[in-house]
């Protein structure tokens, strides 16, 4: 049975800069279900990054009603999002954001270690997650050691060995050429067919088709939402 | 010409950053500042030489062993470098080839009196031939010749220093010909001496000499073989060496102490000691520096204070050198493009290094405005009459190694962030961002690591010198220092017979003790606890056992009630009273450590000693009471074997009253002055003061220590948490990115925290150890000038350890803030 996970309520985003207001986002309404892949497209500065920052609970909404799980999460202090992220929410950044300093191994353990789980279950997940999206290998590697399209998959091995109830993508493929984008994507929907929710934010038509579902924001409002009949 | 565009660029770049470049200078200022002036105090000490042509070929004379009689030693020197008035005229009239004819000199205390006024000031007597051999000429008149010094008593007359001149007699050259009454003598001015010669003593400044020749009118006293009290001194020919002057100087005076000194001195010698006091020789050392009682001590004090005040530049240079880094690292784009322009590397690290000069030529330029300021302080610490020798000059040499430091600082704090944006890449032509590299915050955090150990390390050495100066102020004394008003009466300076000297004191005596408050009051020739003594060889009678290389006894001559009224406690017998004059017969009181020394036991009352060793003859002397041991003349030093003589059974010089009050001590204090105006008014009240007072001047040099280190340190401790700081905002601000990627997979703020914490802890806990073995260095090196406190006292390093770690807890709280407040969304779009 599809369980609602993520619904948003008239949310609105203004950022007030210099004593002018800027409405990001105006009223929107979205629900995400449980399994679903959904895509957030429209031009740039419509509001996409905006969206998926609240939904990430990276920032938050000026008004309206965040349920995430049937909870509300906007009145939330900075630790309790902090924990909500770290266990419901995995990140997949267009400029991946692999901390230099870490190797693969550290930078996929980085959230579980914020977790309080104990080493040897640690190892275990972030093996599995590092052979899931075939960076085994590199475990050792620093970051400036890979590609483009590796680091991105580490990135995507970070997001997924928590476990996290939606995996949010911002354009994921922005950074890479069109062979190791198509890679990502093909990644990603191997982790939908596997169960994951994704929500994934791009301007990219071919890749917005690769959702079920895509909602179309322009100027901060939510003006179209397109179900894809079929799948590449 | 490239270098001076070097030069233009580099001003009007340190010109556009304001904020940095006077962070800079004053980080450099108090650091290169606090240095000059400890500079100063040791050129006044160590490097001067005596203001008199070929200063080097002047020579100190010394002659090492034993002196039996009398030595008064003072600020001059050691008693190995006193003489007799006798023997001095012996050697005087010697004639060498190598050496120039033999001067000699020596303090007195002088009640100088003119147009009415008296004050206490400080003579020299001085031989015929003292500045002959100085080859000075007067600023004014004439100075003292032979003439004057032929015939005791003969030639009244006297020289004024060119500075009691300027300021007694506002420069009057009509000075000459008049009469300035020295101890109560009426001298007749000759001359002024040259302007900057005060005497060949670095601690003891003059105001007037007098020819040696009138010795017996202004300082009465002994003048016999067995009396030694002079300091002398000559000049080397050209070209001559010490060894060599020695050498010509062996045989003549062995025959004098073979021929003149045994023969008068031998009854006070033991067997043993015969033969080495026949042995004796007469040693030469510089003169160039003038003179100094303890030069060793000096060093050692200078020494460790900059060693103290270095550690405080080298935590300065380490902040401006993380400053800079900061800045090259804000600049990387500017010198990118000189690079790509095709500036060479060795270009860009001359830039940078000349910027740094200039910042550390700007550095020194204030820290002379510091350094007068230090120097003032530091100064505040010390008696008057310390503070003319030791005043902050502003001569060449301290002009030169201020100059000096800006540029070693420059050059230390300049070079490593020139290198290290070179090597670390930081700067590469084409890349025209700013951007910070890990190998700069490695160096960064090196820097504060090293600045947390060096602050660490003043902190335990500030710990160890407050302790010391702690357990000197509670250290027991043996005597009842509250309460009790201390001063000095001199009536022989102003012509006192010694037995209306005698009849005065007692009349000061009994109008003290009629003062309202006034419970006792008593007086001795040797003040207590302030760095004065006299010590002599006794001879028990009957006594066994005794180590015949300790017969030497402290010993002062006092008043009635002395122990009662200083607090000291009678064990034995009794006290003096007014019967015991010189129409009695001579009795002593004895402390325990006397006892001790001499194997007394409990039985010391009625036993009998003798002044002297040897075949001594002189009368023997009865001990009538046994008091409990107090200190003497220095808190440090335990209390010593000691004898109390009355002063009422011999001529009395001048004499230090104690008055213990009860009630408002300030009073008494105040009425004193109008007391003994009231018997005398021409008699100065000299060093009026509280015993207490006395007591702590006595610890002047700890007490200098300690603030000065404490000071220091706090300063230390200051600019290293100043270092931490820029390192860690360094760090916040550029691992914003990455402190966002941390909040975004989860981290919470305490998260964060511990994250930064984890980095803080690294600099404090390995600056810190790095630190506590400095301290261990220091505290050896500070050993002689502490008093019972371990240098490796697990306690204060690791209170100095942990007061730096607080330091450093302080300094990272506003970027751990920061840091705890991140926001990711605003973080990662920074990116």
């Amino acid at each position: 049975m599809t369980q609602t996970l993520i619904k948003l309520e008239s949310v609105k985003k203004v950022f007030l800069t210099d004593e002018v207001e800027t409405h990001a986002l105006d009223n929107i309404n979205v629900e995400i279900n449980t399994g679903e892949y959904v895509s957030i497209a429209g031009p740039s500065g419509c509001g996409k990054s905006t969206l998926l920052s609240i939904l990430g609970l990276l920032d938050t909404p000026s008004d309206g009603i965040y349920l995430l799980k049937g909870e509300p999460v906007t009145k939330l202090t900075l630790t309790q999002r902090a924990r909500v992220r770290n266990r419901e929410i995995g990140f997949i950044f267009q400029s991946f954001n692999l901390i230099g300093d870490l190797t693969v191994y550290e930078n996929v353990e980085l959230p579980l270690t914020y977790r309080g789980m104990r080493s040897a279950e640690r190892k275990q997940r972030v093996t599995a997650a590092l052979e899931r999206v075939g960076m085994a290998h590199r475990s050792k590697h620093l970051p400036s050691q890979l590609s483009g399209g590796q680091q991105q998959r580490v990135a995507v091995a970070r997001a997924v060995c928590g476990e996290p109830s939606i995996l949010l993508a911002d354009e994921p493929t922005g950074n890479l050429d069109s062979k190791n984008g198509e890679a990502v994507m093909d990644l990603l929907k191997e982790l939908h067919r596997a169960g994951a929710t994704i929500c994934m934010v791009t301007h990219d038509a071919r890749y917005a088709s690769h959702a079920e579902r895509t909602i179309h924001l322009f100027d901060g409002r939510v003006v179209e939402e397109s179900v894809t009949t079929a799948t590449h | 010409m490239g270098f001076l565009r070097d030069v233009r660029h580099s001003i009007r770049s340190l010109a556009r950053r304001p904020l940095l470049t006077a962070a800079a200078i004053a980080s450099l200022a108090l650091g290169i500042g606090v240095n000059s002036a400890i500079f100063s105090v040791f050129d006044r000490l160590v490097l001067s030489k005596l203001p008199v042509p070929a200063p080097d070929q002047i020579v100190i004379l010394s002659s090492p062993g034993r002196k039996p009689g009398s030595t008064t030693a003072g600020d001059s020197g050691t008693s190995d470098q006193v003489f007799s008035y006798p023997l001095f005229r012996d050697l005087e009239r010697l004639s060498t080839t190598r050496l120039s004819r033999i001067a000699a000199h020596r303090d007195f205390a002088a009640n100088l009196s003119h147009d009415g006024a008296t004050a206490r000031r400080e003579g020299l007597l001085v031989s015929g031939g003292y500045f002959r051999v100085l080859q000075l000429a007067p600023a004014l008149g004439r100075l003292i010749t032979d003439e004057d010094d032929r015939t005791p008593g003969a030639s009244p007359v006297v020289v004024l220093t060119h500075r009691y001149w300027s300021t007694e007699f506002k420069a009057n050259p009509a000075v000459i010909g008049r009469a300035l009454i020295v101890n109560g003598v009426p001298l007749t001015i000759v001359g002024v001496a040259p302007e900057g010669f005060a005497g060949t003593t670095t601690m003891d400044v003059p105001d007037i000499f007098v020819p040696l020749a009138m010795t017996p009118q202004v300082r009465p006293g002994p003048l016999t073989r067995r009396d030694h009290w002079l300091y002398l001194f000559a000049r080397l020919q050209p070209a001559t060496e010490k060894a060599q002057a020695e050498a010509e100087l062996r045989g003549p005076f062995t025959a004098l102490i073979r021929d003149v000194e045994f023969p008068v001195m031998r009854s006070g010698l033991r067997d043993s000691e015969r033969a080495p006091f026949l042995n004796r020789r007469l040693r030469l050392q510089s003169g160039a520096h003038g003179r100094q009682q303890h030069p060793e001590e000096a060093r050692l004090m200078t020494g460790m204070l900059f060693a103290v005040t270095g550690l405080v530049l080298l935590i300065a240079c380490a902040n401006v050198a993380n400053l800079l880094i900061a800045r090259v690292t804000d600049r990387s784009g500017e010198l990118a493009i000189r690079l790509s322009l095709g500036a060479s590397a060795a270009g860009l690290v001359r830039l940078l290094v000349l910027e740094a000069l200039m910042l550390g030529l700007s550095g020194a330029l204030a820290g002379l405005i510091v350094a007068r300021g230090t120097a003032s302080l530091l100064l505040g610490f010390l008696p008057a009459e310390d503070v003319t020798a030791l005043m902050f000059q502003l001569n060449s040499r301290v002009l030169l190694f201020t100059g000096l430091l800006g540029v070693v600082s420059g050059l230390l704090f300049g070079v490593v962030p020139a290198l290290h944006a070179i090597r670390s890449r930081t700067v590469r032509p084409g890349n025209t961002r700013s951007s910070t590299s890990r190998a700069t915050t490695r160096v960064r955090s090196g820097l504060a690591t090293a600045q947390v150990a060096l602050a660490t390390a003043l902190l335990a050495t500030a710990a160890l010198f407050a302790t010391s100066l702690g357990n000197l102020t509670h250290v027991e004394l043996g005597l009842n220092r509250d309460g009790v008003v201390t001063f000095r009466l001199s009536p022989y300076l102003n012509g006192y017979s010694p037995e209306r000297a005698t009849a005065f004191f007692g009349r000061a005596a009994d109008a003290l003790r009629a003062m309202p408050g006034v419970t006792a009051v008593s007086a001795a020739t040797i003040p207590v606890l302030a760095d004065e003594g006299w010590n002599q060889n006794v001879t028990v009678d009957g006594a066994v056992d005794v180590d015949t290389a300790r017969t030497t006894v402290s010993t002062t001559r006092t008043d009635i009630d002395y122990l009662h009224t200083l607090g000291i406690p009678l064990l034995a017998g009794r006290e003096f009273t007014r019967h015991d004059d010189a129409t009695a017969p001579p009795v002593a009181i004895v402390n325990r450590a006397f006892t001790r020394q001499f194997n007394l036991g409990d039985n010391a009352v009625g036993r009998r000693f003798r002044f002297g060793a040897g075949n001594i003859t002189t009368p023997e002397i009865e001990i009538i009471g046994v008091a409990g041991d107090a200190k003497y003349s220095n808190v440090r030093d335990a209390a010593p074997a000691q004898l109390y003589l009355p002063y009422r059974q011999s001529e009395a010089g001048p004499l230090t009253f104690y008055v213990r009050v009860t009630g408002d001590i300030r009073s008494v204090l105040a009425a004193i002055p109008g007391t003994i105006v009231r018997l005398d008014s021409h008699l100065p009240v000299e060093r009026l003061q509280t015993l207490d007072t006395q007591i702590q001047e006595n610890l002047v040099r700890d007490r200098l220590l300690a603030t000065l280190a404490a000071s220091l340190a706090m300063l230390a401790a200051l600019l290293a948490g100043l270092g931490l700081y820029a390192v860690l905002a360094g760090v916040v601000a550029q691992r914003l990115r990455e402190i966002g990627i941390r909040v975004a997979v989860g981290a919470t703020p305490r998260d964060v925290r511990r994250w930064l914490g984890r980095q803080l802890a690294w600099m404090a806990l390995a600056g810190s150890a790095v630190g506590i073995i400095g301290a261990l260095g220091l505290g050896q090196l500070a050993r002689a000038l502490l008093y019972d406190v371990n240098g490796a006292s697990p306690a204060l390093l690791g209170g100095a350890a942990l007061a730096m770690i607080v330091v450093a807890i302080v300094a990272a709280a506003i970027p751990t803030q920061r840091a705890m407040r991140v926001r990711p969304v605003v973080a990662l779009r920074a990116e």
